[in-house]
Formats: structure tokens, C-alpha cells, sequence
């Protein structure tokens, strides 16, 4: 029943990118395969986008680590001045207790996905299917016992960006495979990112950043996770996707990891971030 | 090249630095430093030259036919019900091109590795994670180039096996050096050398690595896209575990919008030998064959 419910999405998706744009040989329009950087734009201020960084919790010894890519394989521009993208993306992320020297590991999530996305001005819009699994760290075997934590759900990204120094995004999503069962499969979210002027050291592209990203969640009973932060952001150029991030960060809610999600969190931390 | 820059390139471009780096305290502090450990070249001096940051591409080649190279990829193990995941990126701070032709380039690698045992009804439970972090410093002349990397790895036990395997600390850091030579875009062969400063369990530290890759030409593909045929051969030889030869051929295609481009989907068959990759693991044998698909960046 899955699989076929995820086999009739993907050809929605390709119906909806095929049979909305007209493939009529006449008309201007462009295809790129794998093209650099994706359409959609990383949302810099959700905690588990695909990016790569370390943060270090400023009130707990611990530490968070992540690795993500997104991959676009496909991008058409039709006549109408839409664009379109189709890709995957994956990311891992891992927490770490400190003890001295060594960091043994309290868990790990993994995400997998595939999206098709559109843009046109200042909207852009993203349909996300995505697995989630989340796996005990070994410093808690025979401490702690592992949940059986895996998911998939369909979620719908919409951004509105009328300048460059102000982003407004709102999601909804729903799990349609949740382990641990029982859970209420809705969820949905909010954000901003707002920036500051740039300034031009060297000719790169700098400038402050805050973002604002408010994640309510049905499972456990009902949970709003709050993440916040304020930080720089550096490019080599104003048009590139590639950037390094500096943040410091406040997170309040229950876990964003699996394997704890119906505990609260509250931390503030330094990040040190790279979106692709 | 086409990524060269605008101010940033003005402002290096041409410029002949007479002076020492003092004289430029607009220069952050890391930058004198990655100047510094770079050899302070001669070439500063010499005429025309290119700071990049954030490029798109690395220096050093991304080893396609190493399976602990950082890398984006999904393979099923087409020996036992098992699948592997990748997720590896590897971000160049800084690329410098003086006026000589070589390349000099600065940045940072993570990735991390998962296996996954398949039961069935959509259910993979975790067997072990690996978890990969460095820094490295680059340089390409020609046919040549160089890796130099400081890496911190990790190795943790899938919590399938929290009632079965008892885990342990599985953690190194090593300095690997890494010298290429690709004569041409259809040969490459590298060769390489490494030191654990830091392991454990306690274990020699040292390590030795080559390999090759052979590439078809280009030939049309779908669409008017690009592709050839590729074969890798990897070799890793470790003084761990009473002496370890690990093995990996890799037979494939990669999958490109124009040869020029650098973002590729590979798929790949491959046969591994020796013991585990995977930390936890590290004093088993490992054979197994695989079906990959890559995403390179």
C-alpha cells in the first residue's frame, strides 16, 4: 500500500512538472541537467535543512554535528518565467556528549528525500517526501533502550522573499509512515530570515543575519520547538549559494533527535555553518 | 574560471606585494595563516594572481574510487541484505592561483557513512555509523597534485546491535599526505601516505594508499548530455589489525549536462576485499559486492 501510494507521487510529480509547462518545441524554454545550486533556497533558520556545521551547546557539554547535500537534478525554465527543480537530498546529524577528550555519542538522525520545487519572483515553493530515521547513540547501550524511530512524511514549503534582506516561509507537512505509531502524523511551520545591508570585505559578501523558525508538531502530545539565531553570513558572492555561517543560536521544544523527541530541549549554542 | 571574482579578484589581481603581510591588516587572521602555511610562495611577488572564496570546486580531485572518500551515495550490498549511505561534503575556504599555474587550495571535509541491515517490510535497522571530520591544504601543478589532511574519525554501533555486539571507543586522528598524477582526463594514479597520531584502541599507526581511475571518452547520453564509462581501483594497506590489505574496484558511469561540468551522478558496481571500513568492525573481513549511485558535487 506504501509503495504504491509513493509510486502514484512520483508520477504526480512528474505530471505536475511535464504536463504544466508545455513541451512545445516552439516556445523559448531551458533545460539543465544538474545544474550547481538548487532552486529552492537552504532555509537557513530551520535546524534540520541540509547543511553542514558544528554547534557547540553553550549551556550542556555537548555538541551537534551534521552533514547535508542537496542535489538538483533538473531544472526547466518554460516560457511563463517559472522554474522548476527536481532533486534529492540527504543529511546526518549527530549528538555528542563531551567527556574530556572524547565525545561518545547520544544519537543519530538520518534524512533521506526527493522534491520537486518552483519559483517565480519572489515566491517560491517547495513539495518534499522524506525519510527519517533516528538511532540510539552507543554510549547509552545498556543504559538506555533504543525506540524503533523511523518515518516518512509529504511536507509543502512556500517562501515569499519581496527583498533581498527579508524572507518569510510557512510549511505544513504530514507523516504518512510514523514509527513509533500512534503519534499524531500533522505538523507545520513558520519562519523568517531577515538580514542586514551587506558589507564587501575583499570584495566577498557579508553581512548579519537573524532568523526566526517556529516548528509546531502533533506527536507527543503536541510540541512547539522554537529555533532562533543570530549570526553572520559570508559569500563569496552575493549570487552564490555557497556560504559560511557563523551563529549563535537559542533552540526551545521537545527534541529535534528521534530517539528523544518526547523530551524537552532547551540550549543555546555556538554554530559554525556551511550550506552548499 | 568563470567563477573569478569581482572586487576580490581586482583587489589580488596584478598586485605586487612588496611589502610583509603586515601591511595588509584588512586580511583576516586566518588568511595570513593560510598564506603562511601554503609556503608563502614566490609567486605573490611575480605578477597576476587569483584569491577565490568558496569556490565551487576543489583543488584536489575528489577520489571517486576511495569508499571513505567524502561522497553523497546510496549502495546496496548485493552480497548480503544490507544498504550503505553516504553523506560527504567537502568545502574549499579559499583557492589561490598565482601567477605560476599552480593551485593552492584550503578547506574543511565531513561526511559520514551508514549500514543498514534490510529485514524486510521497509525496516533497516542501523548496524554502525562512522562519522569523518577534517581539514585539508592542497596544490595542483599540471599533471600533479597534492593533498595534505588532518582527520578526526569516529565509529559508533547501530543500535540494531545494542543486545548482541558490545560497542567500544573507536576514535583517531590522523595526517594523511596524498599525491596525484593525471596526465590526461582518460588516467589518474595516486599514491599516499598516513600517520595516527592519536588511536583507539591502541593499534600501529601507520598507513599506506594508491589507486587509479580509467575513464572511456565522452560520449553522448540522453538529452544531449554527457558521459563515459569508469573503472577505479583502490588500495588501502594498514599496519591495524595484524597488517590489513583493503581492495575496492569500481566499474561505472558517470553521468554529466556537458563534459565541462563538475556535478555528476555516478552508478557503479563494485567489489570490496579486506577488512571493514566501518570502525566498529575494523578486525573482520569485509568481501562484498555493491551497486552504487553517486551524487559528486
Amino acid at each position: 500500500m506504501i509503495q504504491k501510494r509513493k509510486t502514484s507521487f512520483g508520477l504526480a510529480l512528474l505530471c505536475a512538472l511535464f504536463g504544466s509547462t508545455g513541451l512545445g518545441p516552439a516556445q523559448a524554454q531551458e533545460w539543465v541537467f544538474l545544474p550547481p545550486a538548487p532552486l529552492f533556497k537552504t532555509l537557513i533558520g530551520a535546524p534540520r535543512e541540509p547543511y553542514t556545521g558544528i554547534t557547540a551547546y553553550g549551556n550542556q557539554t555537548r555538541f551537534e554535528g551534521a552533514v547535508g547535500a542537496t542535489f538538483e537534478f533538473l531544472r526547466y525554465t518554460p516560457p511563463d518565467q517559472t522554474q522548476w527543480g527536481w532533486g534529492v537530498f540527504g543529511d546526518g546529524f549527530i549528538l555528542l556528549d563531551e567527556n574530556g577528550a572524547t565525545f561518545p555519542m547520544r544519537g543519530g538522525d538520518w534524512q533521506a528525500g526527493m522534491y520537486l520545487s518552483e519559483a517565480t519572483g519572489p515566491f517560491s515553493h517547495r513539495l518534499e517526501f522524506e525519510h527519517q530515521s533516528s538511532h540510539l547513540g552507543d554510549s547509552l547501550q545498556g543504559v538506555q533502550a533504543p525506540l524503533f524511530f523511523s518515518r516518512e512524511n509529504f511536507n509543502l514549503t512556500s517562501s515569499f522573499q519581496p527583498f533581498d534582506e527579508l524572507r518569510l516561509y510557512a510549511g505544513i507537512g504530514d507523516w504518512e509512515n510514523i514509527y513509533p505509531q500512534g503519534e499524531d502524523p500533522f505538523f507545520c511551520s513558520l519562519g523568517t530570515e531577515i538580514y542586514s545591508p551587506a558589507m564587501e570585505p575583499l570584495g566577498t559578501f557579508l553581512r548579519a543575519y537573524g532568523t526566526a523558525d517556529l516548528q509546531w508538531k502533533g506527536e507527543a502530545g503536541g510540541s512547539l520547538n522554537k529555533n532562533f539565531e543570530l549570526g553572520f553570513q559570508w559569500k563569496f558572492r552575493k549570487e552564490g549559494s555557497r556560504d559560511l555561517r557563523l551563529a549563535l543560536l537559542y533552540y526551545n521544544g521537545n527534541s529535534d533527535f528521534g530517539q528523544f523527541y518526547q523530551q524537552p530541549d532547551e540550549h543555546w549554542g555556538f554554530g559554525l555553518y556551511f550550506d552548499p | 574560471m568563470n567563477e573569478l571574482p569581482t572586487k576580490m579578484h581586482e583587489a589580488f589581481k596584478g598586485k605586487r606585494m612588496t611589502g610583509n603581510l603586515s601591511n595588509h591588516k584588512s586580511l583576516p587572521l586566518w588568511l595570513c595563516g593560510f598564506v603562511l602555511a601554503l609556503g608563502f610562495s614566490s609567486s605573490l611577488w611575480a605578477g597576476e594572481d587569483h584569491l577565490l572564496f568558496l569556490p565551487p570546486e576543489p583543488v584536489f580531485g575528489q577520489l571517486i574510487g576511495d569508499p571513505r572518500e567524502p561522497q553523497n551515495a546510496l549502495i546496496a550490498n548485493l552480497s548480503y541484505p544490507r544498504f550503505e549511505g553516504a553523506i560527504g561534503p567537502t568545502l574549499e575556504f579559499l583557492q589561490w592561483r598565482p601567477a605560476d599555474d599552480s593551485r593552492w587550495g584550503w578547506g574543511i571535509m565531513g561526511a559520514s557513512f551508514i549500514e543498514l541491515d534490510s529485514l524486510g517490510h521497509f525496516v533497516y535497522p542501523e548496524r554502525v555509523s562512522d562519522w569523518y571530520l577534517g581539514m585539508y591544504f592542497s596544490e595542483a601543478s599540471g599533471d600533479f597534485s597534492h593533498r595534505f589532511e588532518y582527520t578526526h574519525v569516529s565509529s559508533h554501533l547501530g543500535d540494531e546491535l545494542f543486545y548482541t555486539v558490545q560497542r567500544f571507543i573507536y576514535t583517531r586522528e590522523s595526517f594523511r599526505w596524498t599525491s596525484s598524477f593525471q596526465p590526461s582526463d582518460e588516467f589518474r594514479l595516486y599514491a599516499g601516505a598516513g600517520y595516527y597520531p592519536h588511536i583507539d584502541p591502541v593499534e600501529k599507526p601507520f598507513f599506506m594508499h594508491g589507486g587509479m581511475e580509467l575513464y572511456s571518452g565522452y560520449f553522448g547520453f540522453l538529452f544531449g548530455t554527457a558521459a563515459r564509462g569508469c573503472f577505479t581501483y583502490d588500495l588501502k594497506v594498514k599496519d591495524e589489525a595484524g597488517g590489513v590489505v583493503n581492495q575496492n574496484f569500481e566499474w561505472g558511469i558517470q553521468w554529466k549536462w556537458k563534459k565541462e561540468s563538475h556535478q555528476v551522478i555516478r552508478l557503479a558496481l563494485s567489489y570490496y576485499n579486506g577488512n571493514s571500513e566501518y570502525g566498529q568492525f575494523y578486525q573482520s573481513n569485509d568481501n562484498h559486492w555493491g551497486a552504487g549511485i553517486y551524487f559528486d558535487p
